[in-house]
């Protein structure tokens, strides 16, 4: 079974109450359930959805739609970086486009929607976007996983719930941190649960057996 | 408000000494030190105005709205990523979100053809600039050690080092220690102790999303204010499309763009500090029946020679927790292998930096270096707090393929949007293969497993750079157009090599000489 977390006591928004008052509304905004997709169509969206879940392991509808609905409003309002490739599409628009593939190449292969395929049935599509193993017209699909999974990447480690899974202190304004060297924490930072590292390294994850906890 | 002309600018009908295009790391010191001469200065911005405690938070995917985020392509074996890991936007610039590193270059930086047969000379050796570097490792002020190992300045540097360092930052000194290799606290514009209101810095590590408390350095909580209160009048979400140019070859001024209309701005001498893209590119803006090629590119060079660090990750995991969050997010460094080795297996060198790493930070090597997806992703970022990071600042060689050029795509403005060409040619893959290696070395001598390297760039250079022969460089030793003798250079642009060293300093004691040099003819009365 997936240990999801070697933090299981620690919740970031629980420390919210000492940060400053505009970093603590915007991470608690991106707990709010989203609004319906403006940017994307409700076909895309719904692609969408699945798709960061399988590229982020995660089947949390909830956290899923939040996810996605943010991406979709940080796209509607044009919030990208603005540089790319020439002969890349403009990320909004290689996004829309992927999207649309996906299920065009789930319909070729399968003769489902993307949506309605399996776990391992999505994967293997994503996969060979990835190769290159599709022939898209408009765009090679390696340039629309690797725009993707980016996208993915920044909006679902940007969740305070994963925040909270990967132990990462948080904002920490104005409280600074103290106890920075090696082996030190200051007494709210997360703490690790030894049986839970104990047992990822029985599967093989995590940093092995463990030398020490929390001094 | 103008009362005459009904905008919020004054002067925006008369002629101005000197207009100044971009408010970030150099164009904040050009006009401080006019402004204080008692000229009459116009600094334009093509951003917002930002203010600290009202726009910045403690968050990485928010905080990249700091970056310039108007089109840009990119091209070349190695497209460089833009946005916010080379750029900015609004007043302060780049020292909005940079890590405050703030190394001098060293004197062999000025003399790489003669020195090491590569590159190009400056027109300007080291101790040129030297009095501007310790004028300004005293006002920002620079925290750093008694004794700096390298280079031609050893210290002391005006505040004490910042103690103590972070997990990941002690991990690089361990290892060079057991390598019996040097390593430093970093030099860091960021406060060991409180100067002038602003507190020391408290480790949260958000250098790269705008600092908080006013512990880092900025030109917008420095320079600005001394500047406007110097009477500079600072015109931001102006965005200058081109400068004006006579049949005398001078600069007459520019003009900009503000809510969808043009304005002009008539100067007697124009400054560009727009960085090493948008210099080049407004210039090429500025064509005309005289200049077809663009203005001052008599030369041909305006857009060549473009430059960028290579800023490879090297990434390793130890057996217990790192928590790289912790620490501002560079606090040591060596540069032990900054210039030729004797073996001459390369020309030139690296600096390799201790780097900490937010989660997006992190992430997005891990996804850059391994392409994982899915579960094998997820279960790599539950390890984060594992994982600590070394990063280089590569040197690499001036090459005329790496550029900046006009596009025939439009910005969100109907300009012409740049194009930026880069390929990391031979000596450069040496340096870089050179600096991966030493950074494993490092991390596995400290106890780690290194798991992944990821390619990246940093500091864009070059583009206009400095010489004393007008055919083969765009501006004279002091930023001074060799066509057109009102129009300035005064940002990263002007470099002739890009140095293994953070360029913010060495950028902002350039432009303060050549601050220097345009008030003494203003003073003279030639201009």
């Amino acid at each position: 079974m997936t240990v999801r977390t070697i933090y299981p006591d620690y919740n970031v928004m629980e420390l919210s109450e000492h940060w400053d008052e505009n970093t603590r509304r915007l991470v608690e905004s991106r707990l709010k359930p989203p609004s319906p997709p403006r940017f994307f169509t409700a076909l895309e969206f719904s692609i969408l959805k699945v798709v960061v879940g399988r590229l982020v392991d995660e089947d949390n509808e909830e956290l899923l739609s939040r996810v996605a609905g943010q991406i979709d409003e940080h796209l509607l309002q044009r919030q990208g970086q603005g540089y790319h490739k020439t002969g890349v599409l403009p990320g909004e628009q290689l996004l829309r486009l992927g999207l649309a593939w996906l299920d065009a190449t789930a319909l070729q292969f399968h003769q489902r929607a993307f949506t309605q395929l399996s776990p391992w049935e999505m994967d293997d599509i994503l996969g060979k976007a990835q190769r290159g193993e599709v022939a898209w017209t408009g765009s090679s699909s390696k340039d629309f996983f690797t725009e993707i999974l980016k996208t993915a990447v920044d909006f679902f480690y940007s969740q305070p719930e994963i925040w909270s899974e990967i132990g990462y202190g948080g904002p920490a304004f104005p409280r600074g941190y103290y106890r920075i060297e090696y082996g030190l924490k200051d007494p709210w930072e997360p703490r690790l649960d030894k049986e839970l590292v104990e047992k990822r390294a029985e599967a093989g994850l995590g940093p092995g057996p463990v030398r020490r906890v929390d001094r | 408000m103008n009362h005459s002309t009904g905008l919020p600018w004054k002067w925006v009908n008369e002629a101005v000494d000197a207009v100044i295009v971009g408010a970030g790391a150099t164009g904040a010191v050009v006009a401080r030190e006019l402004g204080q001469a008692g000229l009459r200065i116009v600094l334009m911005e093509a951003g917002p105005y930002w203010e600290v405690s009202r726009d910045f938070v403690s968050d990485e995917l928010h905080m990249r709205r700091t970056a310039w985020r108007f089109k840009r392509l990119t091209a070349g074996t190695n497209p460089p990523e833009l946005g916010h890991n080379v750029s900015a936007s609004g007043v302060g610039g780049t020292t909005l979100h940079f890590t405050a590193v703030v190394p001098r270059f060293f004197p062999s930086d000025f003399r790489t053809r003669s020195i090491d047969g590569v590159g190009e000379d400056w027109p300007i050796e080291y101790h040129d600039i030297d009095p501007y570097y310790r004028k300004l490792e005293e006002e920002i002020p620079v925290s750093g050690p008694k004794h700096y190992p390298w280079g031609a300045f050893n210290g002391p540097y005006p505040y004490p080092e910042r103690e103590p360092i972070a997990a990941n930052h002690q991990i690089l000194r361990i290892g060079c220690e057991k390598l019996g290799i040097r390593s430093s606290v970093a030099p860091l514009a960021i406060l060991s102790a409180p100067y002038r209101g602003r507190p020391p810095c408290i480790n949260r590590g958000f250098c790269g999303q705008g600092c908080l408390p006013n512990s880092k350095f900025s030109t917008l909580i420095h320079h600005i204010p001394q500047a406007l209160d110097a009477g500079v009048e600072l015109r931001h979400g102006c965005i200058v499309n081109r400068i004006l140019c006579g049949a005398d070859d001078q600069v007459e001024g520019i003009t900009f763009l503000f809510d969808g209309q043009e304005y002009r701005q008539k100067a007697r001498v124009v400054i560009l500090c727009a960085s090493a893209i948008e210099t080049p590119r407004l210039l090429l803006m500025s064509s005309n029946g005289r200049h077809p090629q663009g203005l001052s590119n008599s030369s041909g060079m305006v857009g060549k020679c473009f430059m960028l660090h290579s800023g490879h990750e090297t990434v390793a995991r130890f057996s217990e927790e790192v928590l790289p969050y912790k620490g501002t997010p560079i606090l040591s460094t060596t540069q032990e292998f900054y210039e030729t080795p004797s073996d001459g297996s390369r020309a030139r060198g690296f600096s390799i930096h201790a780097n900490g790493a937010r989660p997006l930070a992190f992430m997005n090597i891990v996804r850059k270096a391994t392409g994982n997806w899915g579960k094998n992703l997820r279960e790599i970022g539950r390890d984060y707090n594992y994982f600590a990071r070394l990063t280089i600042v590569g040197e690499t060689l001036p090459s005329v393929n790496n550029s900046v050029s006009l596009s025939d795509q439009k910005d969100e403005m109907g300009l012409p949007a740049p194009l930026v060409t880069f390929t990391f040619e031979d000596n450069d893959h040496k340096v870089i293969a050179a600096g991966v290696e030493m950074s494993k070395r490092i991390l596995e001598a400290a106890g780690g497993r290194v798991e992944f390297v990821s390619e990246d760039t940093s500091h864009m250079l070059g583009g206009c750079r400095m010489g004393n022969d007008p055919r083969h460089s765009v501006v004279n030793k002091w930023g001074r157009s060799h066509d057109h003798p009102n129009l300035f250079i005064a940002d990263t642009s002007l470099f002739v090599t890009s140095g293994a060293s953070n360029p913010t300093l060495t950028a902002m004691a350039l432009a303060w000489r050549t601050a220097d040099f345009i008030k003494e003819h203003f003073r003279q009365g030639t201009f």
